[in-house]
Parts: C-alpha cells; structure tokens; sequence
C-alpha cells in the first residue's frame, strides 16, 4: 500500500515538474536557448497566483489563466530585450546571460516582496482525496489535471496550429524556414513567449500547494534540468514524461532509502542515461 | 571546361608486385535501414592515384568515413600495409600514415598556419626537433611560409586548402585522402593545387585516394577509378576504359560520364 | 615588465598607506577568485569543454585538507597534495562518464554531478558537518598548520598561486597538450583526424584543472577556516568559478586575472551603493545587471574584444 501511495503521490508531483520542464525544453528544442531563468519565470508565475489570491481572493486555480498570459507577455519582452540577440551564438554566452537574468530577477523579487516563503492560505492545502489507505491532495490532483491538459494542448498546438507548425519548422532547420518565406524571429517570439507562459502557468498551478519564495525557482530548477534531459532536450511529451519519472523516483527513494536523498538517485539515473543515451530517452538525433 | 594535359600529369601507376597500401574486403555499412555500403572490396598499391567517384549519394564519403576510422563498418575488414586496422580509432589510423582531407575545409581557427601543422607533424614525430623541422619542410613545400603566423580565417579558400592537405601530409603520411579539395576554387587556383598534390605524389611516393565532382579534375589526377553505385562497387580500371563501360554509363543516367574523354 | 611591477603592487599592499585588513583580506578574496577562474579555464578555455561542475573539484579540494587535518592532524602543506590527487581522480572519473558530451550537455551532466555531492555533503553530517559546513581547529599563528591570524601571509600565499597559474597557462599554450587541447577545442573530428588521442587529451586535461582548482579550496579552506555544502558544490558557485575567465577572455592567460579582478570590484562597489541605499539585496542587483550587460556587449571578453577592436583598426589602416 506504502509503494502504491509513494508511485501515485510521485505522478501527481511528477506531473508538475513535467509541467515546469516542458517549457524549458521547449526554447531549446526552437531556439537552442538553454534558459536558466526558467525557474524564475516560474517563480513570477507562482507570485501572480499568491498574489491574486491575497489581494483580489481569487483562487489559484483561476489565476493559472493569468499567469500564463502575463509570464507569457514577459517572455515576449525578455526575448525581444535579450534572448534574440544570442540565438544561435556560443553556447556559454547565451549560458551566462540566462544565469545572469536569473539572479537579477531574483534580487529583484527579493526586494520588492521580500526574501520570506508565503503559503496561499486558499484552502486548497488542507483537502484530500481518500480512497482506502490512499490520501491524495486535491491541489496536486487538480494541480496534475492542468498539467495534463497542457501537455496534450501543447502537442496538438505544435501539431495542427499554423504557428504550431511554423515553430516546429525553425526548430527543424531556420535557414530553411527562412528561404520558404517564414519569419524566423517572429516564430521564435511566440516560441518564447510559449515557454516562459508554460512557466507562468506551472507556477500558478505550484503555489496551489507549495509555498513561494524568491529562491524556488532555483530549487526546483535542477528537477527541471534532469526532467528535461532525461526526456531527451527539446521533446515536449519527454519533458513530462521526465518529470513524472523523477516523481516517482523522489518518492519511491523517499518510502525506501531517506527523503533527505530523495535525489540523489536521480542524479545516478540521469548520468547512466547520458552516458549511454546523450540524447534521453525521447530525443531525436540532433540535426546540427 | 578545357582539357587538361592528362597523359603529363596524371600521378604514377605502380603496378609492380608491392603489397598493397591499403585493402578493404567486403566492406559494409548499414546505417539502419539504408545499406550505404555493400561488399566493397579493392586494393591500392603504393603510389597510386585512385579516383573515388559516383554520383550524389553513392557511398563515396561513408567510404572516407570508414576508411579514416570515424565509422564503423558492419562487415568486413580494412587492411592498411598488411595490418588488420578495422577496429583502430581514427587518431591511430593517422599516426599510422593515413591522413584525410574535409569536403569542407575544417581547419583549427584559433591557431596558426603554422601551428595547425605542428599539431599534426608532432603526433607522429613525437621528437620536438623533427616535428619543427617537418613543419618548415611542408610550409616549403606548400608555399605557405609567407602565411605561417597567420590564423585561418585571414587567409584565403585556396589558401586554407593548402593548409588542410600540409596538416594532412605532416609527420610522414603515407595514404592521402582528398575530399573534394579543389571545389570551390578557381580554374587557376585548381590548376596550381593539382600540381602541388602531384609533385607531394611524386616526391614522396604518397598514395593518394580523391574524391571529387568536377570529372575532369580527377582524370587529370587518377590513373585509376573507382565507381560507386548505390553502396556497391560497379566498376575499377583506367578512366578510358571506366568511360566506355556500360554499366557506368548506366548510372550516369544514360549519358556519357561529363567530362570523361 | 607590467607583470612583475603588478606583482610587486599586490605583495607590498600590506605597506600601504590606506591598507588595513579588510582590504588586504579582499586582496586575498580576489586572488583566490582569480585562481579558480584560471583553472577552470585550462579545461573550459583552452580544451573547450565546459564545466559547470569546478564545485565538485573545488569542495573535495577543501573537504579532503580540512579533514585530514581535524582527523588525522595531517599539515595542508602535505594536505593539499592528496586533495589534488582526489580532485585529478575525481575529473577523470567525470570525465570517463561524460568526456563523450559536448556543449551544452557536457555542462549539464558535470553541474549534476557537482549538485549530487552537495546533497551527499548535507547529508553525512558526522563527516562533513553538514549544513553548517565543516570547519577547521582553529590554532592561531601556525604556520605548520597553514594559519595565521591576519590576512597578509595568505596574501603572499594566494598571489604566489595566481602567478604560478598564470606563468603555467602561458607555458600550456605553447606547449604541445595545449595546441592539442586547442585542436580539440577548434574541432574534435579534424583534430582526431590530425591524430590527436581527443579522449585522452581531454581527460588529462580536466583532470590537471581538477588538480588546480583543488589546490585552490585548500587555500580557502585554511583562510574561511569553514567550508559548507552550498559554498562548495552548489550551483552559484558553478556559476561563479566562470566568470573570471568569461569577463576577461576564454582561453587567455591574462583573462581570468582582469576579468576576476573586476567582478570583485564590481561587487564591492555595489555593496557599498547598497549600504549607502540601505537596500538589502541592491548589490547582487547591480552585480547580475553588471554581468548582463558585460555578456551582452562585450561576449568575447575583455581581451577577447581588445583583440578584435585592434585588430578592425589595423585592417581599417590598411
């Protein structure tokens, strides 16, 4: 009974970091950008939600729509400021000004709302789910419900949108997509804008259950990274399914082993899949 | 294109019983589902110049690949002097003797002319004497001693050609690959390259394998040609005869080879 | 010539009219900066391979003196060579896992490496103390145990390794590891095709900048007497360890000094605005801002960019 609680509670949580990781890989699937301001995009989604609760009372859940709109809208912003300029240039440059975003993103949001964790007091945190012996929070079934609403809209998105398309063409060839008459710029603003509102959402769906700090985007972000590249870098459906495995090998090291080295396995599984599978397990061979 | 003085310059043939250079036997490579190579067996004595050709997509740079030691081949073996050398790495290959060439140029950008030679003369004259010298030698013998401190992207295409096939021939390479090193050039520039890889042919008794697209090129260079076809071996002799073979003719889409006399 | 009278500079600071403690003490946080950008440079800028993962080298180079010392009472000056040897043990078993990645995904599997130690190092407390870290006995002017009171032998200590790295670089460069390091760097496959052994050359590349990187966390751990798990493998000190090397120039002997130099001025500059401000956090503002804008108008580095104006002026002249 333990083991089966660990493996669902670990698909709920997974789900969420698979939400987080999608957006991730997904500007690097397009644009190669390794965007370690990710987690800070999340982080900012996480306060729309915390804030929308506490100063309007609206619940989290219906904030989710909102962050995905002005995260998505910072994206755009962020992209045209700085991204754009290092699309396509050395890898440790374009490393280097995420990492740099990331910490004045961070400074900034610790001194405008200060450095202390806040809870949403919504209500959300105290319901669960009883089947038998199994007790599963309402927050982080609804939290996996979103999750998976996203990931089949994303895949359809990409799929059958016109910019869905479009977006999977630069990510296949740009130069290409440029001579067949797309704007390759113009695609990759919505690709961005994408993956930073996949953020936004993925925090405004978090703070349901997880108390938000300036700092959480940090600490979520190596779930994230391993998500991703255990999902094969730049695969959507990967990513989620990424996160949802470290999910379950959080939790099930947790019942097993300590909850205080509930990553460490994670660490040996990811650097066991880059040393046979550089590409994870859903990534396509890399065309460059 | 104007023919070239093809009897004059074309590179030595040593048909006398040497062991061969280099002999590859049922060589095949299986790229899943596509078969790039099948059953390719040839031997090259030493001194020979051997042109690799035909058309787009018939196996001629798998063939480089695997030859040079970057791929594997699924079947079959390569010999390299009498050596077994199929399963040694690409950097021992070249310590070996067997040097290539890139289709597109790849030289160390950050170094020197003179330094992206050394790199290569000291893995196989480990003694820091011999390389230095071999490194002047083959700026020599390239013309390149006007542009040895320089780096490559300040000088020319012909000129980083130059430096690629110097890198190739430094520390006594003994079978040289050529990957299309005349495209991209001028007739004239071409004209000279091609009387550089020959006098190399001539002075040190240097194997040599091209590939190239442009026909007459390589007529002027082989002696010999080998034609590929879809991964498979259909034809190997002196070009005249290679021309007249129906099979070649074939799969040049019916036509006559271009540029083939 | 400019060299030596730098040297002289830093060596005589303890007689300068201003200096006290404190900036003699930042003297010593800048140079053991400088040290860690150099050698991660010897691996990430001059072989191309980089490392996000220096942590894991730089927290086994100060766990290992410092607990030798508390256990065993073993001196640093003998510490620091099995700290090296760990640390050179360490990068080739790194690098025998991931030597075969490239780029992006070379940095990713050596940052989780270095984030699994930091988690290891929390959680055997009763050998690494910790959260609060490990620290070293504290036993006043000792110069057989590596510590003194105030800041200046480490002075010396720390500038004698930045010279010693810095001459080392000069001498990789032109040495034939480096030009083969630098082949590797340019392109692998030409490289290979040159016939330079790529694997090795990388891994005894990796592990000499795993050497010198633990060399410098006994340093750190003999000055800050305290080591702690996020100090050490955490991920902004990944970060940090490039900076040097990235603001003054990739690959270059001169750029880790001048790039290290200026962050830390940087850095001290923005503390003081944020403790004229009386805003808490204003600095790592400033700092990241500062970072920002160097990487996107100067991405070759300091150096990297003096080259490059020089070098448009000559073809202009031409």
């Amino acid at each position: 009974m333990e083991l089966v609680q660990a493996l669902l509670s670990g698909v709920l949580v997974g789900g969420v970091y698979g939400l987080f990781a999608m957006g991730f890989s997904l500007a690097f699937g397009v644009m190669r950008i390794v965007n370690f301001a990710h987690g800070e995009l999340v982080m900012i989604g996480m306060y729309v939600g915390f804030f929308a609760f506490s100063l309007a009372g609206i619940d989290p859940l219906l904030a989710v729509p909102v962050a995905l709109v002005l995260v998505g809208a910072l994206g755009a912003g962020l992209y045209r400021l700085i991204y754009r300029r290092f699309v396509g240039r050395a890898t440790l440059q374009q490393l280097l000004v995420a990492i740099a975003l990331a910490l004045v993103l961070q400074t900034l949001a610790q001194i405008l709302v200060g450095p202390d964790a806040h809870a949403v007091q919504s209500g959300w945190g105290s319901r669960f789910l009883l089947i038998g012996p199994i007790f599963l929070p309402y927050a982080e079934l609804a939290a996996f419900a979103v999750a998976l609403v996203c990931v089949v809209g994303i895949e359809l998105l990409l799929g059958r949108w016109r910019w869905g398309q479009m977006i999977r063409a630069v990510a296949d060839d740009p130069e290409i997509a440029e001579l067949v008459g797309m704007n390759a710029q113009r695609v990759n603003i919505v690709a961005f804008a994408l993956s930073a509102g996949l953020a936004g959402l993925a925090g405004a769906v978090l703070v349901m259950y997880y108390p938000v700090s300036p700092v959480v985007g940090a600490t979520l972000m190596p779930i994230a990274l391993i998500a991703t590249v255990l999902g094969g870098l730049g695969s959507i459906g990967g990513a989620f399914i990424g996160g949802i495995l470290c999910g379950i090998v959080e939790q099930v090291t947790s019942l097993f082993w300590n909850a205080a080295l509930q990553d460490v396995p994670l660490y040996v599984l990811l650097l066991v899949i880059m040393a046979f599978l550089p590409q994870g397990l859903f990534g396509r061979q890399s065309a460059h | 294109m104007a023919p070239l003085d093809v009897a004059a310059r074309r590179g030595r043939t040593m048909t006398a019983a040497a062991s061969p250079v280099l002999e590859l036997s049922g060589v095949g490579r299986r790229f899943g589902g596509l078969q790039a190579l099948s059953d390719v067996s040839f031997a090259v004595t030493q001194g020979e110049v051997v042109g690799l050709v035909g058309p787009n997509g018939a196996g001629k740079s798998t063939m480089f690949e695997v030859i040079s030691g970057n791929i594997a081949p699924s079947s079959g073996s390569i010999r390299f002097f009498g050596k077994d050398i199929t399963k040694l790495p690409a950097f021992a290959r070249r310590r070996a003797g067997m040097a290539r060439t890139f289709q597109k140029v790849r030289l160390f950008n950050s170094l020197t002319v003179e330094q992206n030679i050394a790199v290569a003369a000291m893995q196989c004259l480990p003694e820091p004497g011999r390389w230095q010298d071999e490194v002047q030698s083959v700026l020599t013998r390239m013309r390149l001693t006007a542009q040895a401190r320089r780096r490559p992207p300040e000088i020319t295409l012909a000129d980083r050609k130059k430096v690629e096939i110097g890198r190739a021939i430094a520390g006594g390479c003994t079978l040289l690959m050529l990957d299309e090193s005349l495209s991209g050039l001028t007739r004239d520039e071409a004209d000279e390259l091609v009387e550089e890889i020959l006098g190399i042919n001539r002075g040190r008794g240097l194997t040599i394998i091209v590939v190239e697209h442009v026909m007459p090129v390589v007529v002027a260079m082989a002696a010999r040609l080998i034609v590929l076809k879809t991964g498979t071996l259909i034809a190997d002799g002196p070009p005249a005869e290679v021309a007249r073979d129906p099979v070649v003719i074939e799969a040049y889409l019916g036509s006559r080879p271009h540029g083939l006399a | 010539m400019l060299l030596v009278a730098l040297v002289a500079a830093v060596a005589t600071l303890p007689l300068w009219p201003f200096a006290n403690n404190y900036i003699v003490a930042l003297a010593v946080r800048t140079l053991l900066f400088i040290a860690l950008g150099q050698a991660w440079n010897v691996i990430a800028g001059i072989g191309g391979m980089l490392s996000l993962g220096h942590g894991l080298f730089f927290g086994l180079g100060a766990y290992a003196t410092g607990l030798l010392f508390n256990s065993f009472g073993l001196t640093p000056w003998l510490g620091l060579f099995p700290a090296m040897a760990i640390a050179a043990a360490a990068g080739l078993l790194v690098g025998l896992v991931t030597g075969h990645l490239r780029g992006i995904y070379f940095a990713l599997a050596t940052v989780v490496m270095s984030l699994a130690f930091e988690k290891l190092a929390r959680y055997f407390v009763d050998l690494t103390g910790g959260d609060t870290g490990l620290s070293v006995t504290f036993r006043g002017d000792a110069p057989w145990a590596m510590q003194w009171r105030g800041p200046t032998a480490f002075l010396f200590l720390s500038l004698a390794v930045v010279v010693i790295y810095y001459l080392a670089t000069r001498a990789i460069l032109r040495s034939r590891f480096g030009l083969e390091l630098q082949a590797v760097r340019d392109d692998e496959g030409a490289a290979a095709a040159s016939g330079v052994n790529t694997f090795r050359t990388k891994l005894l590349g990796l592990m000499l900048s795993a050497a010198m990187t633990a060399l410098v966390g006994t340093l750190y751990m003999q000055f800050y007497l305290n080591i702690d798990p996020s100090t050490a493998f955490g991920l902004f000190q990944a970060i940090q360890i490039q900076l040097p090397a990235l603001i003054g120039g990739l690959g270059t002997a001169g750029g880790p000094v001048i790039g290290g130099a200026l962050m830390i001025l940087v850095s001290e500059a923005a503390n003081i605005a944020s403790g004229k401000l009386n805003l808490q956090g204003v600095d790592v503002l400033i700092y990241g801002l500062v970072l920002l804008l160097v990487v996107m108008r100067a991405p070759l580095g300091i150096i990297g960019e003096w080259h490059r104006w020089t070098s448009r002026r000559a073809g202009g002249a031409r």
